[in-house]
Parts: structure tokens; sequence; C-alpha cells
């Protein structure tokens, strides 16, 4: 989700934070202007009236904030509530605004005991780990579009790598042999180059079909400028253009690791902030029945 | 950073059509890795909260420990799993729905006086008061760990009311109580002390001739020409001769030769301990049965050092002011005299004095008395109207030299005390403690010191003086709040000392000074009534109810 119309990255990233530090403070010096009133103490207390409602509100919030999930998994369509983007924007709004109500209902400093420390500690981690995606929406998309520009499926980098695995192979077997149907009679390429090709292609398909995780030279730009290099060399012209299909698909798989390590930037915080979330709210729950229900 | 496109990227349909690949529109059935991931993360955190609850279900009072603040402090650690020994049972069908939002006021219900009996509050406050007071946990903060003291409070606690207790008091408060007290330091935060604050009224004065500086002073002289003065050997004298003289020197002039003057020490008097076994306490004690006085009332099993124990006319006076009936003559001889007994009504001294000396005329084979009259014996015969009247004639001697105002014996009634009109002595006052609204620890302050100099810091006037003087203690013999700000305040915190023109200005010594560390509540270790009073006892529970799973054997 963008925030704001600004191109830049910079000040939409600013605006994370100002946004997260306004609501807080917005949040606390009503609870603050409250208590000058006369309408509550100051800092509040949990367990007192104006706490318990602060915790119900916090409660209600976190309630909302969990159906997300929900309606993305199974409500893809629109809602009675509103799109996609309806959902996540109301999301991320109440997701901020959550925060001063639950330092609030905590009395800032009192943690209390067991549970709630961890259910108040998780909550914490939760929303840092919110902004911290909000963040990452702001800048990683626009590191995508500028620096992968032929992106694919994130999930679907290692399927589109052996695709490309399969036509790598048909292109080098094309130039060592002599395809059926062909009007040559000998293979474009023969000898000590056929040889190295081979060699090459055991690199190259590895490469194609497991990226990164190959420990190939041709993940670096530079050493594989270097190898296709020689390999032109080495090949008689005719064979230049299939080892130039090699070089395009070479370089569009490491875009897709560029694209996998930002793309674990944009989407791995929802491996804190979901489970975390899951955890949280549960506790939350033990802890409101605990409270109400006891003493 | 700037961005170059701020245009939104291409959605999975179109990547996906980027790449034809067999089932390339198929990827939103593939989560990759990472879905799967935190699917899976979230699932084991959601079991992990299921466990929990499970927990809660299963357990419910060892886990309900994971709802409170922290352990109990240490005299309620029994029931750290035992919520309800102290907090009162609440529910919905007992005290309505909306007591559900009253979370504090249920769980602040506690049931503190089950073990925990004391007096009253204070009677005189606002209704908010008396509302604030009647809830324990307002002042006394449990669950806070084993080692968090219950009574040790915030000044906040205090000041919440005494710092305007013109708003806080119900009713005129009493005359002399300050209306504004929000801390011990600075010097105007706090009032001087009542006793040193009062001490120039006539009323405070107390009925007791007796100066400091006179006993301090080598041989108790009343002035630089004093032929009287007490050297060692008038002591034994004084005190008796034999082993009561011998003890006495040993006592009260440890080390001194007969020739030399007696030089007292604070400790020849007042005394923290009884130190029971020491040999001193039982020469002690044995003064004091000798003198019929019962030595437990002075002298108690093990004090704990706080206050001084009571001085003590047997054991601290009458070694050198021998409270005894002169000798008088009956029939030609001698009838002895002999100690009387203190602490009587002149009434019952003046019948003990007749008692006394008709006990030593018939010990002193008086002729009249014992010889059967025979021929010829025509000494005059001791009538029961005659011995009465020889009786009251020697007893109206001891009376006037006991009681006499103008007697110079040093050994008379009015030699200490004031009389009333009808003869009677001005009753002595209890001064064991000075400090009726606070609580002061001798023994916490004994490395100042025990020489009369360190006595003096905080004692003024009861060192003794280079040139013997008689001056009478007047005054409660305490310096003011200053003295004890010099260590009790923040550290840094100015104190200006003075002694009379001498002013000292000292930077404060850090040492705590809360509220709670001279002022206690409820009367709990209230000076003159202490923790040991029937007041403070609730009702027996039993062992069965105070220790969670004692059995008791039948």
């Amino acid at each position: 989700m963008l925030l704001g119309k600004s191109r830049s990255v910079r000040a939409r990233v600013f605006l994370v934070f100002l946004l997260t530090a306004a609501f807080t403070a917005v949040g606390v010096g009503i609870g603050w202007g409250g208590s000058r009133a006369g309408l509550w103490a100051w800092p509040p207390q949990p367990s007192s009236r104006f706490g318990v409602l602060l915790g119900v509100l916090a409660g209600a919030i976190v309630v909302f904030e969990m159906l997300y999930p929900v309606q993305k998994k199974w409500f893809r369509w629109r809602t009675w509530f509103g799109g996609a983007q309806t959902w996540l924007r109301w999301h991320v709004w109440l997701g901020l605004a959550c925060l001063p109500v639950v330092l609030l209902h905590a009395g800032f400093v009192g943690f209390g005991g067991p549970l709630t420390t961890w259910t108040l500690a998780l909550f914490l981690v939760v929303t840092a780990s919110g902004v911290w995606g909000l963040v990452m929406q702001q800048w990683v998309p626009q590191k995508l579009l500028s620096e992968v520009v032929d992106e694919t499926v994130a999930s679907e980098i290692d399927r589109v790598g052996d695709y490309h695995a399969d036509e790598a192979d048909r292109v080098v077997e094309g130039l060592i042999t002599v395809p059926p149907g062909a009007r040559r009679a000998a293979p474009a390429v023969t000898g000590r180059p056929a040889d190295e090709l081979r060699t090459f292609r055991a690199d190259l398909l590895l490469y194609l079909r497991t990226g990164r995780r190959s420990r190939s030279p041709l993940a670096s730009a530079t050493e594989a400028e270097a190898r296709f290099a020689r390999l032109r060399d080495a090949v008689p012209e005719e064979a230049l253009p299939g080892v130039d299909r090699l070089r395009q698909l070479a370089d569009l798989r490491r875009q897709w690791d560029k694209q996998a390590f930002y793309q674990s930037l944009l989407h791995n915080w929802l491996l804190v902030h979901l489970p975390l979330s899951v955890a949280m709210t549960g506790l939350m729950f033990v802890h409101a029945v605990r409270a109400l229900k006891y003493w | 950073m700037r961005a170059t496109d701020p245009t939104p990227r291409p959605t999975g349909k179109d990547l996906a059509n980027r790449y034809k690949y067999t089932d390339n529109r198929e990827y939103v059935r593939r989560p990759g890795g990472p879905t799967a991931l935190r699917t899976g993360l979230a699932v084991v955190a959601g079991l992990a909260v299921v466990s929990w609850a499970a927990a809660e279900v299963v357990f419910p009072t060892r886990m309900a420990y994971q709802h409170t603040h922290g352990t109990l402090a240490n005299p309620h650690a029994p029931w750290d799993a035992d919520c309800a020994q102290c907090h009162n049972p609440h529910s919905v069908s007992k005290d309505g729905v909306l007591s559900v939002l009253n979370v504090r006021d249920r769980w602040h219900d506690l049931t503190c006086e089950k073990c925990h009996k004391g007096p009253a509050h204070h009677a005189a406050v606002t209704p908010d008061g008396e509302a604030f007071h009647k809830r324990c946990s307002n002042c006394h903060h449990d669950h806070n760990g084993r080692d968090h003291s219950l009574v040790r409070i915030a000044d906040s606690h205090c000041t919440v009311c005494h710092a305007d207790l013109a708003r806080n008091h119900a009713g005129t408060p009493k005359e002399g109580l300050s209306l504004r007290v929000t801390a011990f330091a600075p010097k105007d935060a706090h009032p001087e002390f009542r006793a040193v604050r009062e001490r120039m009224g006539p009323t405070q004065h107390r009925p007791l001739k007796f100066s400091h500086p006179l006993h301090m002073s080598p041989g108790q002289a009343r002035g630089p020409d004093d032929k009287a003065r007490v050297t060692v050997a008038r002591l034994k004298e004084l005190a008796g001769r034999g082993e009561k003289g011998e003890a006495a020197a040993r006592r009260y002039a440890p080390g001194q030769d007969d020739p030399d003057l007696v030089q007292l020490d604070c400790k020849s008097c007042h005394q923290l301990d009884g130190g029971d076994g020491d040999a001193g306490v039982d020469r002690l004690k044995k003064a004091l049965a000798d003198a019929g006085e019962s030595a437990r009332g002075a002298l108690p099993p093990r004090g704990d050092g706080a206050h001084f124990l009571p001085v003590n006319f047997e054991a601290h006076c009458r070694a050198c002011h021998p409270l005894r009936a002169p000798a008088g003559v009956a029939d030609g001889k001698v009838v002895p005299g002999f100690d009387v007994p203190h602490r009587r009504k002149v009434s019952d001294l003046r019948n003990d004095l007749k008692a006394g000396y008709l006990r030593g005329m018939l010990t002193a084979d008086l002729p009249s008395l014992t010889a059967p009259p025979g021929p010829g014996d025509d000494r005059p015969k001791l009538t029961a109207g005659s011995l009465r009247l020889e009786v009251d004639r020697m007893a109206a001697v001891a009376d006037h030299f006991l009681l006499g105002k103008e007697t110079s014996a040093a050994c008379g009634c009015v030699e200490c005390h004031q009389t009333r009109t009808d003869g009677e002595v001005v009753p002595v006052p209890d001064k064991t403690v000075w400090f009726p609204g606070a609580y002061f620890n001798h023994a916490a302050h004994r490395s100042l010191g025990s020489t009369p100099a360190a006595c003096a810091t905080c004692h003024p006037g009861t060192e003794g003086h280079p040139v013997p003087v008689r001056t009478l203690d007047r005054d409660a013999l305490i310096r003011g709040a200053d003295t004890c700000r010099q260590c009790h305040s923040p550290a840094g915190t100015e104190v200006t000392l003075r002694d009379g023109d001498a002013v000292t200005r000292l930077s404060g010594g850090g040492i705590r000074h809360g509220c709670t560390d001279c002022h206690r509540y409820h009367n709990g270790d209230h000076a003159l009534q202490g923790r040991g009073a029937w007041v403070n006892f609730p009702e027996p529970l039993g062992l069965d109810k105070f220790l969670p799973g004692y059995k008791r054997k039948d």
C-alpha cells in the first residue's frame, strides 16, 4: 500500500514514521487531556473503568485486524466492507491507532504479570513488524520496477527457471548437434569449442534451475560477462545468436535472483507479523477472559 | 532516493503471462515457500495459545500466577498460587453485569483484616479519605517480589492528604497539628518535632529536679567550691558497706580508686538492653530484688534496642541517694535507721516509718520493753500510749529528714521531686519515649558513638560541664529535626545547624528520609502501643487455613 502521492520513496517512508508517531501522540494526548479534565487518573490504571474500556476497544481493533488475513484468504472478492485495498487501508490505520490505545490500557510502565507482559510484548513486536512492512511497501516495489524489468511471479521463479533451462538445453543441443530437418550437414560448433559448450551447459542449466543457490559464477554479472565473452570468442559466428540467447536467459535468472531478494524484503516481515499476531490475539483473549471473569 | 515512476507494479496475471510455460496461470494454487512457512508458523502459534488456554482450564490455580504482577512478598509466600486467600470472589450474578468493568474494585477487594487486625484509621477524614483508607492496597502494594516491603511505602501515599491537611481533614484539626507536610527535607517541608516545639511551655516541664550537667561532672559537684564532691570511697559509703558498696563502685566508677572523684557515663544509667546473663545485670536484678522491686518490669527479657530501658530509682539512683530513715534514740538505746521503699505515697511512707521504728525498738532490746518488771524495779515502763508517742517522735524526725523542704541531706524526696500542697509527690510521667508519634531506634544509630560527647550530638546539655554547675533539665534534651537532616535528607540538601550563636552549614547525607522511616501507621510500631497489643490480634485462623497443603493429623 503506497502512502501519499509523493514520488519520493524517502518522503513516503518518512510519512510512515510520522503517522506512527502522530497516531501515538494524539492517542496519548487525548488520554492525558482526559486526565487533566478529571475524567480518569494519570497514568491510566489498566484495571480502572477507563482502562478496561480501553482494553475492550483495543481488543475490538485487534479482532478487526485479524479479519484482514481471513478476508484475504477466503473472501478475495469485494465484501460488504469494500475491496482488498479498503481492508488493507483500514488494517493499517486501525493498527496504528491501536498502539496508543494499548499503551494507555497498559498504563505505559506496568507490564503486569507474565501473561499480560507476553501479550504486550507480542503486540509491540507485531506493531513494529507491521510498520516495517509498511516501510518496505513504500520502497521495494519501486526498486523492483527500476531494477527487475523482467519480473515474474515470485513464487514461480524456479518453475520459470526450469522452463528456461529446458530452452537453454535445446539451444546448446542445437549448436553441438545437427537437429532433425536442419539444412546443414555438420553441427554449428564442433571440436574443442563444442566440448567447452557442453561443459558450460552443465553450469548454465544448474544456475538457471536453482539460481543463486547453485553458487555458480554466473550469479555474478561480471563473471558471467567474462565467461560469455570467452564463449563468443570460441564459437563460430553462426553460433553467436544461440550464445546470445543463453546469455539473455542467464541475465533473466540474475534479475530474478535480485527479485527474490526484494521479494523477501517485501514479504518476509510477515513471517513475524502473522504468527505473532495469532499468538498475541489468542493471549489477549485469555487475558480478557481471566481479567473479566475472575475477581 | 528518488522514485523514477510511481506507477503500480504489474499484476500477477500480467507477470504470469510473460512466460508461457505449462500451467503458468496456476501459480495462485501453488503457494511459495515463504507463504507456506508463515502459514505453518501461524498454526504453531495458534496451537501454542490453545495449549496455554487449555492449561488455564486444567490447572487454574497454578496458571493464576501467570496473571499476577509478580510474586507475593515474603509474609504472603504460601499463597502465591491461591488468589482466593486474599481476593474476595465476585460474580456477575452477585454484583451485576456492570461490575465486569469494575476490575480494579474487584481485584482490590481484599481480605487483609482476616490476618491483620488493627486500630481504626484516622477518625477525622473526609469521605474521600475514608474510602482511600478502607482499601489496604492503596498503600500496601503486593505482587512486587519476595523482598518488597509492604510497609515501606512512597511518601506520596501520605502527602496525598498531609500536603494539604486543611482540605483533607474533616472538622477542625487539633491544635499544633501541622497542616502541610510534603517531605522530611528540606526544612520547610516538615515541622519541627513536637517535643522540641512544645518544650518551652510550662506544662511540659518534667516535675523532676534532675541535672545532667551535675551528674556528668566529676564528683557530681554542685559548684566549683562544693566540698561534698562524691569520691569512690564516698560512693561506697553511701551505697552501703561491704559488697553493696563494692558493687556500686564497680558499676559507677569502674577502674577508679577510692580518692578519685566519681565520673559517671551515659551508660551508667541509660541502657538499651537488659543483657541477659551479664554479671552487671545480675547485680542489678539483685539490687532490685533487695529493694522489693520486680526486675521484670525494669528489665524486659530482651529489648529491641530502639528505646532506652526506663531509669529506675532502685537500680540507678539509690546507690548515691540512699533513701534511709535516720537512727533514733528511745529508752536510752539507739534504734537503728533503715531503708525505706521508693515510690510510696507520703501517707504510706509515714506508716512505713512508724512500722520501721517500732520494729527497730523491738529488735534493739529496749529494757523497758523486754525486761519483765521485778521487785524494786522502778524504771518507767512504756505503755501502749507512750510507745506510740516514742514511735511518732522518731517518725516525725525521719519525716522531716525525708520530706522536709529545707533538708540538705540530698537524700530526701524533695531533692528530686516536686511536692503538692498536700505534701504528696507530684508523679513523674514515663518519658522512656519522647517521640510518641514517630519511631526512633537508638540501636540503629550506635555507630555514632556512645561517649557523652557523641550522645550530646543529639541530646544537648547532657554532657559534663567544665565548671560544675547545677542546671536543672527543664527541656526535652533533644535537638531539632535539622540534626537528623544532616544524614537523612537528599544528598546535597543544605542543612543549617544552630547551636546558640554558632551556625554550621552542611550538605545532606542522602540517607533515606521517607515518611515511613519514622512514622508508622495503624499503631503497629507505635512507640507506646506495640505490635503485640491485643488490638492488633485477628481472629485465630489455624495452621490448616494458613498453609496450603497442610493436613491435620487426627
